[in-house]
């Protein structure tokens, strides 16, 4: 009896459908630009898509400009923080009067916006007054309430912008005006902004229009939430100035990372030549089996960097039991750092006994403050002296082995985001056999939960202190302490003390550069920091990026540190103007 | 026309229930999805994080999260009457219904292509096996179906990406279509969709086919059984004619009812399956909305599920009458 189906006409449709899909392998990277002058990122993102499309504008609220967009604007100076040296670019010169009240920054000459209009020393002037009069009235724009708490007048003469302060602010170039990290201010195109009403709704893009007006080398031409392209512009000012050579990258591609997992996957099969950072799970096989990927410190360990983000175990030091410093301590004496770093980090970290990142202009504060926490054992794991604090605390054991006072049991949730997750499941164990009754909690109101004060204990890095030890000292004074349920960023330790304070005012006058001056103040701070152990230093974070030299190469590595290799830090353009194509 | 008026007016009730759950429930969570987005965007920043509070009174106040809650709630009600979703909190100034049309096709595209093959091939297989004098291999086939429907679709898709695009690098590993590719219509561009679609969409096919085959399978066993085919098988019909138009006709009444409920719940099944291939739908975009807590990513999108699930019965009801004859002289008498 004939069957109504056919084996041969199910075998030929197959067959069509294979060579199809086959046939598709050849809409493969479908450019203009070859992909050996074409530099594929595979940068920060919401899931498999970017958020805040098409905002531009680096100063509106909410605004992703440091996904890629941000490459194609520029700053007045760069910092390197491996070598320390400050790099001129949109401006060549700045100089404080002696009581730091006062700054003159140089702007360079020959500097243009994409659209031919001259920068100017009157751009730079503009970008800052909008930011103090915004901080002072509707505050709705980024920095601007920082720039109104520290400025009191901006002006441009010539090429000269003076910046007149408050008080004494021997920071505010380095922090404001040097691009290095999540550190500096893009300058804003006064003939654009200027006839805006409401900037913080301005997105100031428009590919037809050529916004964003930037003086960098690239404009953004196309942005959706799967892709964003940034072609270079011939007619760089840094170019035809001789300033600087033409990019060798013709086209800058944006894609978005997701996780680590298809991060790996886009470099291993060249279809990204740089991502975020990858575990140390991920990035050791991938050098290790790829040649042409490599690390900053090549294929090996730490397979990275050093980042300003070194990481801590903080308390909520308002919530009580961990609003008694004996506590405290008892739990960071059941810290064992190197099992930390042996496990979560499979050896490829460095342990740390200070809130501080390993940079070379921290070198000496870092070794002074080390020793502050040998003196108090904070430098090793110790149950005995862990568990004869909390005893003189008022604890005791109960029958699951948990200290315990009037009922109530010494733990909680340990929250943090989910790249923590070895470090902190390691750690709850560790403070579980010392007694304390600890879970890591990684959900996804774990960041809600730090910031507001409902989360106990948490995981988190600093990005405060690169060159100076003042901007993470600031970090643990009372002006940044608010009640449990309010919201406080980006620090979490609600520890306050009152002569602490004192010490870390002193410097804040004081030039960064005066080490001498700051040295014996950080001394006495840091005492105090270490009798009340507002956290546990745990470990260094390294930005670990693998780096595909498939196309490119001349990328940053410990040999040649020109830059930091992230990308998505205000120094990325800097970072992309020095590449060069592969052989 | 009774049973008109009365289904769209359940169909408004419907809506109006839904819009008014989804109002309540992500705001029973004490996170501020202005502080949540604001925060968020500013964790590569440095600053002091100084003024951090009024701006998230200043850009909440932009969204009307600053307005008591029952005159935000009439204002929603008011856009949704509107079809206006409002600005994206999270992506901000992306507005919402711009979001939705972003991601909507790529899921539609996968999700009801991969559902309706699945659909055709599981219920032609389901009746097959039955159907006397089908080829052996129909009966082989099957039973691997029946298991692979028993596997997530996530795993499959998990060993296909492994196999297919990692090691054999004959697919893409994930996305919608190829970096730098061109985003105007052309057969290039539809081929490399095509292409980026084949995976993900072959994990929902392979895990599908097994669970139509089985209700098909069902049915028209019972169809067998009916003298109408008896009486066809009598009167000498050709094969071809009693399988298509007497047993599959039957038999796919129940089925068509369970692929319009499948059909209207392809949006809140589509999350793993974008989240493993990066794939640019719905599902993520919800996803990201209930972890960013952006209420109004998150009232579209449960708006157009909704509105996809209510009309898709809608239809249903209004088009049985066409598919099944008896319904409509029940109806008429």
């Amino acid at each position: 009896m004939p069957h109504p189906t056919s084996p041969g006409r199910i075998a030929r449709t197959l067959r069509l459908a294979s060579a199809l899909a086959l046939s598709a392998t050849s809409a493969a990277f479908a450019q203009d630009v070859p992909r050996e002058d074409t530099l594929i990122l595979a940068a920060n993102s919401n899931g498999p898509e970017f958020g805040s499309v098409g905002n531009a504008n680096p100063y509106a609220p909410g605004n992703q400009v440091n996904t890629a967009p941000h490459l194609a604007y520029e700053g007045l100076f760069y910092f390197n923080s491996f070598t320390r040296e400050t790099i001129p670019w949109l401006a060549t010169d700045a100089v404080y009067n002696d009581a730091f009240t006062e700054l003159v920054v140089t702007i360079r000459d020959g500097v243009t916006w994409s659209d031919g209009t001259a920068f100017t020393a009157g751009d730079v002037a503009f970008t800052l007054e909008l930011l103090r009069q915004n901080g002072a009235g509707d505050a709705n724009l980024s920095y601007a309430v920082d720039i109104a708490n520290q400025l009191t007048a901006v002006t441009a003469e010539g090429n000269a912008v003076t910046i007149a302060f408050n008080g004494p602010a021997p920071r505010f170039l380095q922090d404001y005006l040097k691009m290095h990290f999540g550190n500096g201010l893009y300058i804003l195109p006064r003939h654009v902004f200027e006839t805006v009403e409401d900037v913080a709704a301005f997105t100031f893009f428009d590919a037809a229009k050529g916004w964003p007006l930037v003086t960098g080398a690239y404009d953004v031409t196309k942005w959706t939430s799967t892709e964003i392209n940034m072609d270079r512009r011939d007619d760089w000012w840094g170019a035809t100035t001789g300033f600087h050579a033409l990019p060798e990258v013709a086209r800058i591609i944006a894609v978005p990372f997701n996780n680590a997992d298809r991060g790996a996957q886009l470099v291993q099969t060249d279809a990204a030549d740089i991502t975020r950072d990858l575990p140390v799970g991920l990035i050791r096989p991938l050098v290790q089996d790829n040649e042409s990927i490599i690390t900053f410190t090549g294929a090996s360990e730490p397979f990275g960097n050093v980042d300003w983000w070194s990481t801590s175990l903080y308390f909520n030091s308002l919530a009580a039991p961990f609003d008694d410093a004996r506590v405290r301590r008892a739990v960071g004496l059941a810290v064992d750092r190197a099992q930390l770093i042996d496990f979560a980090y499979e050896n490829a970290s460095e342990p740390s006994l200070t809130p501080y990142p390993a940079f070379g202009a921290l070198a000496d504060y870092i070794a002074t403050a080390e020793p502050l926490a040998a003196e108090r054992g904070l430098d090793r794991q110790d149950l005995d002296a862990s568990a004869a604090l909390m005893e003189d605390a008022g604890f005791g054991r109960n029958s699951a082995g948990f200290w315990e006072k009037e009922g109530v049991e010494v733990g909680g949730e340990i929250h943090s985001i989910t790249a923590m997750g070895p470090l902190g499941t390691l750690v709850a164990e560790q403070l579980r056999r010392a007694g304390f009754n600890v879970s890591f909690v990684s959900a996804a109101d774990s960041v809600a939960r730090i910031r507001d004060g409902r989360a106990v204990m948490s995981l988190w890095g600093h990005h405060a202190s690169i060159g100076d030890p003042y901007a993470t000292l600031n970090s643990y004074t009372c002006a940044q302490v608010k009640p449990i349920g309010e919201p406080i960023y980006p620090f979490f330790s609600r520890w306050c003390n009152a002569e602490y304070d004192a010490i870390v005012e002193q410097i804040r006058v004081l030039s960064p550069d005066d080490t001498s001056a700051i040295m014996p103040l950080f001394r006495q701070a840091m005492s105090i920091w270490y009798d009340e152990v507002p956290e546990i230093p745990l470990a260094q974070w390294y930005h670990r990026l693998p780096m595909n030299t498939t196309y490119w190469t001349n990328w940053p590595t410990q040999d040649n540190p020109y830059i930091q290799p992230a990308f998505w830090l205000t120094s990325g353009a800097y970072l992309i103007a020095n590449l060069e194509k592969a052989d | 026309m009774r049973h008109v008026l009365r289904r769209l007016a359940l169909f408004a009730l419907t809506i109006w229930a839904a819009a008014t759950l989804t109002f309540v429930l992500p705001r029973l969570a004490p996170q501020n999805p202005v502080a949540e987005a604001l925060a968020q965007a500013s964790l590569t920043r440095g600053g002091s994080g100084t003024g951090f509070d009024q701006l998230v009174a200043s850009y909440g106040a932009r969204f009307g999260l600053d307005r008591p809650v029952w005159e935000q709630y009439l204002s929603y009600l008011g856009d949704i009457a509107r079809l206006d979703l409002n600005y994206s909190i999270s992506s901000f100034p992306t507005r919402v219904s711009d979001l939705i049309a972003q991601a909507l096709p790529w899921t539609l595209g996968l999700l009801v292509t991969s559902t309706l093959i699945a659909f055709v091939l599981g219920s032609i297989l389901g009746a097959l096996v039955v159907w006397p004098g089908s080829p052996r291999w129909i009966r082989q086939v099957t039973p691997v179906f029946m298991v692979l429907s028993a596997i997530p679709y996530y795993l499959i898709g998990l060993v296909l990406v492994y196999f297919l695009a990692f090691r054999a690098g004959i697919f893409p590993i994930g996305g919608g279509r190829t970096v730098g590719a061109e985003t105007s219509i052309s057969l290039t561009g539809f081929v490399d969709i095509l292409h980026h679609a084949f995976l993900p969409g072959l994990s929902i096919v392979l895990t599908s086919i097994g669970f139509w085959a089985l209700g098909m399978r069902g049915v028209a066993i019972s169809v067998q059984g009916e003298d109408y085919m008896t009486f066809g098988q009598a009167r000498a019909l050709s094969e071809r004619r009693l399988f298509w138009q007497y047993s599959m006709r039957n038999a796919l009444l129940p089925q068509v009812t369970t692929l319009g409920l499948s059909l209207g719940h392809i949006l809140t099944g589509a999350i793993l399956v974008e989240v493993i291939f990066s794939y640019p739908g719905i599902g993520n975009l919800l996803l990201r909305a209930v972890t960013q807590n952006d209420y109004f990513t998150i009232y579209g999108i449960v708006l157009v599920v909704t509105l996809g699930i209510s009309l898709a019965m809608l239809i249903l009801d209004l088009i049985y009458p066409l598919l099944d004859p008896r319904i409509r002289r029940t109806a008429r008498a």
